[in-house]
């Protein structure tokens, strides 16, 4: 069996890569157009929110705090655009300003004062979470929901060229505008993390602290870059929850999403690309799990289809176990293997000279 | 505050007769000759509410406890209502208290307990919270409210009181039956539990009863926060939408506001819970299934004040006024009369016809409304 993997890897993985293309194209186009739209929708706070934690983490911090900065996010850009009358395009950019300064926040707080990463960020969660309250009630005089018609939420933008083209039309465009620097902010993150030296910084940071120290990278401006960055994205993910989706904050709105993107990050091994498609996939199961309720022909208990994602997530986790489990021992034997031979020789030659 | 709304509703009131006015010449031809009852009670309570003297009961204490934070503009906002007017109009020393949910319950209503008031009131909290902490105290009087026992319990410090709300659930189904264009209605409920389907079941018998042909999807928002995911709501809604339901009823506390954005986005309509959600969006909501939880908390602290509690459990619904539609039981809201498209405001004197009509034969006991508290089998 393990024979058959080695000797096979490459074309196993193309096989594996072409099957999921082609899935995901049978599911693209085959899916009924409303619950695509749905999957899309539900899937940009996990793209955002997963980029925001991957960013993080290759730069060696943890951060748990995205959830605050997301809810930060979603405030920010509701109190914007509260009785302004703005653009909400302003509320976007606030709240990615908000958020970005929360990371730095939390940058300085961590780098600093040196406080505990995961009390850190537990703290600024819960800070969040009620200050948002505090404000609402102090600022608005609006218990838990702050909804006005002056709020306007994110217009749809048609994209140019795809909306003329019969099947993508429906499925691609018609989104508001976070949903596209969603699927831009992959490309972005990207090609800063693996095309650029800065990039490359942040990775030998997040690999190596002490040795990317060692050959002059300034470490902490790579963090704190790398945190304000992280929280921008996070702020941005969360304006799509509260003007995107809605055009009102209601307490707590982003319901874990924070937490569910950091999951995200993980299982796409924080690789962009991979997030982007873990997040279309949580997305999809969480939109299967709505719209397979309201079907009437389908007579599933409700509480069934809506553990449908969590049971997705458990399936892909063991696949995901297995496939690390299988490329360890991949690796354990062809190093064995290797050193085996490196060994054989080595004796051949002591033996030789003898 | 009080002192703003009252104006306000007798504007609303004068607003919505002059609506009526011109609804009814296009319709009074056609065989309605419905005299909207509504109206006159309306003006007259917005009369009485003028001479209140607030008595100085400072005295007398009591601490509500609601279920979570307020901000659902639903049934938390409702209780938190009545606490509010039987402090202003009762003179009393009232304190509110906002958990953050279930799992603070506890320890808040042992905090309140502390305080040593004359009342302590809960809303929506636990059966067995409530049960271990009446038998813990039990010198402390407590009210509690929408706590569902599996047995009525009997304890001598303790006032239960629900409201029932399948058979007002069933009114709004009528309207939602009669209304629709595509003969496909939904609901849309937090999540499977007896106390949403209480809902969701009435509501279903009501669409059936006016319109046998057509369809009710049933959904419920689940997930990480059932009652506080507006944005899930809203996916959901769509969904629902698409399947050619043109009226959702929402039973899904805050994450019912994303039921009625979606709405008000597709140029669908909605049927509002508990508080009346009329006015959020003036010409989607139709028409809201209201839920007294401000009266109910309002006589509890009444019943202290008089020296009237009394323990043992009370159920109520239409009967006793506690249930209704944001149409009567006080609030005579006639936002979409005003707001609502043409062809549908049409119809709006017949469907009070019918929902009269069935309120009274509910009320002769002709109607039976399944219970789906009781009868678990639905």
């Amino acid at each position: 069996m393990i024979d058959f993997l080695t000797n096979n890897a490459r074309k196993i993985r193309l096989t594996l890569i072409i099957a999921g293309i082609l899935i995901g194209l049978l599911l693209f186009i085959g899916l009924p157009v409303i619950l695509v739209q749905s999957s899309i929708r539900l899937a940009t706070p996990y793209i955002l929110g997963a980029l925001a934690a991957m960013v993080a983490s290759r730069a060696g911090v943890l951060n748990l705090a995205i959830d605050g900065k997301m809810l930060l996010g979603a405030f920010i850009a509701v109190v914007v655009l509260y009785k302004t009358g703005y653009n909400p395009i302003v509320g976007v950019v606030a709240a990615s300003i908000s958020g970005g300064m929360l990371g730095l926040v939390f940058a300085v707080l961590y780098l600093r004062i040196k406080i505990n990463l995961i009390i850190l960020a537990i703290a600024l969660n819960l800070f969040v979470a009620n200050a948002t309250v505090f404000f609402m009630r102090v600022s608005f005089g609006a218990f838990g929901t702050l909804a006005d018609p002056s709020i306007s939420g994110l217009p749809t933008i048609q994209l140019p060229i795809i909306s003329s083209i019969p099947i993508l039309n429906e499925r691609l465009s018609g989104y508001n505008i976070v949903v596209y620097i969603g699927w831009v902010m992959i490309a972005v993150v990207w090609l800063i993390l693996f095309r650029t030296r800065f990039g490359r910084h942040i990775r030998a940071v997040g690999e190596n602290r002490e040795a990317a120290e060692s050959v002059g990278i300034n470490v902490t401006l790579v963090q704190v870059f790398a945190l304000t960055l992280s929280g921008a994205l996070a702020g941005i993910a969360g304006s799509f929850l509260s003007i995107g989706v809605l055009s009102q904050f209601v307490e707590n709105m982003t319901a874990g999403r924070g937490w569910t993107a950091i999951t995200v990050s993980l299982f796409a091994f924080q690789q962009p690309i991979a997030a982007f498609f873990t997040s279309l996939f949580f997305g999809l199961s969480e939109a299967i799990s709505l719209y397979l309720q309201g079907q009437p022909g389908i007579n599933i208990p409700p509480d069934l289809l809506l553990a449908a994602p969590q049971v997705a997530a458990l399936i892909a986790l063991v696949l995901v176990a297995v496939r690390i489990r299988a490329a360890e021992l991949l690796k354990r034997r062809n190093f064995a293997t290797h050193f085996g031979q490196e060994l054989a020789n080595l004796k051949r030659a002591v033996l030789e000279r003898n | 505050m009080s002192r703003l709304v009252r104006p306000a509703l007798i504007l609303v009131v004068l607003a919505a007769l002059v609506g009526m006015f011109s609804v009814s010449l296009v319709s009074a031809q056609d065989a309605s000759d419905y005299v909207d009852p509504c109206l006159a009670e309306g003006a007259e309570a917005g009369a009485e509410a003028e001479a209140v003297e607030v008595p100085d009961n400072s005295d007398i204490s009591f601490q509500i406890i609601l279920p979570g934070a307020r901000g659902d503009r639903s049934f938390t906002d409702s209780a938190a209502a009545g606490a509010e007017r039987a402090i202003a109009e009762l003179g009393v020393d009232g304190t509110i208290i906002e958990p953050s949910g279930a799992q603070e319950h506890d320890a808040a209503i042992r905090r309140a307990v502390q305080e040593d008031p004359n009342l302590v009131i809960t809303i929506a909290v636990d059966a067995s919270v409530v049960e271990e902490l009446v038998d813990e105290y039990s010198d402390q009087k407590f009210a509690a409210q929408e706590t569902f026992f599996p047995a009525p319990p009997e304890y001598d410090n303790l006032a239960l009181f629900n409201i029932l709300t399948h058979e007002n659930s069933y009114l709004a189904g009528i309207a939602a039956g009669m209304l629709t264009r595509t003969k496909v209605v939904g609901a849309v409920g937090g999540g499977d539990f007896p106390g949403i389907n209480l809902f969701i079941v009435g509501y279903e018998e009501g669409v059936k009863s006016v319109c046998a042909d057509c369809t009710v999807l049933r959904s419920y928002v689940g997930g990480a926060e059932p009652f506080n995911d507006p944005v899930r709501a809203k996916e959901l809604s769509l969904g629902l939408f698409s399947q050619g339901a043109d009226i959702l009823y929402q039973v899904a506390g805050r994450s019912g506001e994303g039921v009625l954005e979606a709405a008000k986005e597709t140029g669908n309509f909605a049927i509002g819970v508990d508080s009346n959600q009329d006015d959020l969006y003036p010409g989607t909501v139709i028409v809201s299934a209201m839920k007294r939880v401000d009266n109910a908390v309002f006589g509890f602290v009444e019943s202290i004040v008089n020296d009237t509690y009394v323990p043992g459990t009370t159920n109520v619904g239409l009967a006793e006024g506690y249930a209704g539609l944001s149409w009567d039981v006080g609030i005579c809201s006639r936002t979409f009369d005003e707001n609502g498209p043409e062809d549908l405001v049409e119809k709006l004197p017949a469907v009070r016809q019918a929902i009269d009509e069935a309120r009274a034969k509910i009320l002769a006991g002709e109607i039976v409304v399944t219970n789906a508290l009781f009868d678990s089998a639905s």
